[in-house]
């Protein structure tokens, strides 16, 4: 028998997808050792994917955030959410409810 | 550190099948596989699994008889840790349960590193399209084969009660919980991932409140039974390193690859640990996993399911307290870490015990022996003004004494930022 162990998954690229820009607040979530970074908008997660999101990870936790960005996968369950390539970050939003 | 985005295939061998067990959910089934390069024969590991080992791991997990396991003791509290769902790509229950025994990241160590992993892609069918492709389709979860066969110590006979058998033995009721954590509140609750900081807060509250029935420490730090304070100086678990990062935020999360990953798993014990010792203990853990929310709120719902009307912030306050009052045993409800005595709960029928806890009794070592520099107890600023502190984190206690031999009215000016509120604990020592 031979098992799987997958640090991380390479995710299937989308090509040729429009971007879009979502707002929803900086969360980590997961276990370890596979934690992924989310944007929570409206009750749903993205995952966020390419070179800003350890910038984000760094700098945002916690905040709400706008960004431009584009799905590269879609979600395949809870806890495997769509992946965001996020191609810009437009600013900080003010917290939900203010 | 563990962050390579390659796919490891893991040429294993089924070593144990404990099968038609008796469990408050149905008979269950244990399969243990060993990786092939980890084996007694032919492997090729610094420290080499034999079945007394599969054998030992297996006894602990799940045995015949009544709540005399973790299987027992843990799903006594969350759950089953699988079944039904409505969703098409994920696997179907087949009540078995399997744990891989490999050398995580491939580091060949005896002294760290990534001890143990559930991973919710094998709870997946196996499919690009509909699932996700590298899932071995199993309930199962990841333990560090080389740790839990090194011997301690160097040379001796291998026990379960050595140091790194013993934290293996932790991490599997550490695990067991993101389990079931999966099934009860991603899958079936919440629809989401849970925020990192609450699950492993969870986990490692599991290991707390089970350390004195599976005979090992735990994340305390004190023998498992003995359920006061302790005896100053401790070294162990995760408290020495809370105290000297006390004010680091609970909720934010470092990747990986960030060393503060170990400070962040501190301050969630003890914050979970303050947690159960003051709002119920099993039935407290179990209100939290069972709801839809997976960050602070599922927090506050526990709280409120449990009749304590308090909130989210009013708890970090009290936490905040019960830091500085940990070294009296007369701390009022909801303040309190130590009782000299062990904190009991019950929950269907089987009770749970947790270890008082002193702050002040733990030691960090700061530099290697001999005549390392050390710190003792809960850090406390002294020296600067209050509000010189720069940026508060989001969800973090600053402790800092004002002074001491103080008698009559005392006048202080303190400058804190929105949202941030104030606490004065006075001690009379």
């Amino acid at each position: 028998m031979v098992f799987v162990a997958v640090a991380m998954l390479a995710p299937a690229f989308l090509g040729g997808c429009s971007s879009v820009k979502i707002a929803g607040r900086v969360a980590v979530k997961g276990s370890e050792p596979h934690t992924y970074l989310v944007l929570v908008s409206n009750g749903q997660d993205y995952k966020l994917v390419g070179p800003l999101r350890d910038e984000i990870w760094k700098s945002f936790q916690g905040q709400r955030i706008r960004v431009r960005g584009r799905i590269v996968r879609e979600a395949r369950g809870p806890g495997f959410p769509a992946e965001l390539e996020v191609l810009e970050i437009l600013g900080v939003e003010p917290p939900e409810g203010s | 550190m563990f962050e390579s985005t390659s796919v490891d295939l893991i040429p294993a061998t089924c070593r144990k099948v404990v099968s038609g067990v008796s469990t408050d959910f149905g008979d269950k089934t244990l399969n243990i596989w060993v990786a092939n390069d980890c084996w007694t024969v032919g492997g090729t590991k610094s420290r080499l699994i034999d079945q007394d080992m599969v054998d030992a791991l297996a006894a602990k997990f799940l045995a015949a008889g009544e709540d005399n396991d973790i299987y027992d003791w843990v799903t006594n509290i969350y759950g089953e840790e699988w079944g039904t769902t409505s969703y098409s790509n994920l696997i179907d229950p087949n009540d078995e349960i399997t744990i891989l025994l490999y050398d995580i990241a491939d580091d060949n160590s005896t002294a760290g590193g990534i001890v143990g992993f559930f991973y919710g892609k094998d709870n997946f069918v196996a499919d690009p399209d509909l699932g996700i492709e590298h899932s071995n389709e199993r309930v199962m979860f990841y333990i560090d084969a080389v740790m839990y066969a090194q011997e301690e110590p160097d040379g001796d006979s291998w026990e379960i009660t050595d140091f790194w058998p013993s934290e293996i033995v932790s991490t599997l009721a550490h695990e067991f919980q993101h389990m079931i954590h999966f099934y009860q509140k991603t899958i079936q609750l919440a629809g989401s991932g849970t925020e990192t900081w609450l699950n492993e807060m969870l986990s490692m509250a599991t290991e707390d409140i089970v350390a004195d029935k599976l005979g090992v420490d735990g994340p305390r730090g004190v023998a498992y039974a003995d359920p006061t304070e302790g005896v100053y100086p401790l070294y162990q678990g995760r408290l020495p390193l809370y105290n000297y990062y006390n004010d680091i935020s609970l909720t934010d999360w470092p990747p990986i690859t960030d060393s503060r990953i170990y400070s962040s798993y501190s301050i969630n014990y003890a914050f979970g640990a303050y947690l159960m010792r003051n709002y119920g203990g099993a039935p407290f853990l179990r209100n939290v996993l069972l709801n839809a929310y997976t960050g602070s709120d599922a927090v506050e719902a526990a709280l409120t399911a449990g009749g304590y009307g308090v909130d989210f912030a009013t708890v970090l306050q009290r936490w905040g307290a019960a830091n500085l009052l940990s070294d009296s045993t007369a701390a009022p409800a909801g303040y309190r870490y130590n009782v000299a005595d062990w904190f009991t709960s019950s929950l269907g029928g089987v009770a749970y015990r947790l270890g008082s806890i002193n702050l002040y009794n733990y030691v960090l070592l700061l530099s290697a022996p001999p005549n390392p520099d050390t710190h003792e107890g809960p850090y406390i600023y002294t020296g600067a003004p209050i509000g010189a502190f720069g940026s508060h984190p989001p969800a973090a206690n600053i402790y800092y004494r004002l002074g001491s031999d103080l008698t009559g009215r005392v006048d202080a000016d303190v400058d804190m930022g929105s949202g941030v509120r104030l606490t004065v604990v006075v001690k009379d020592d």
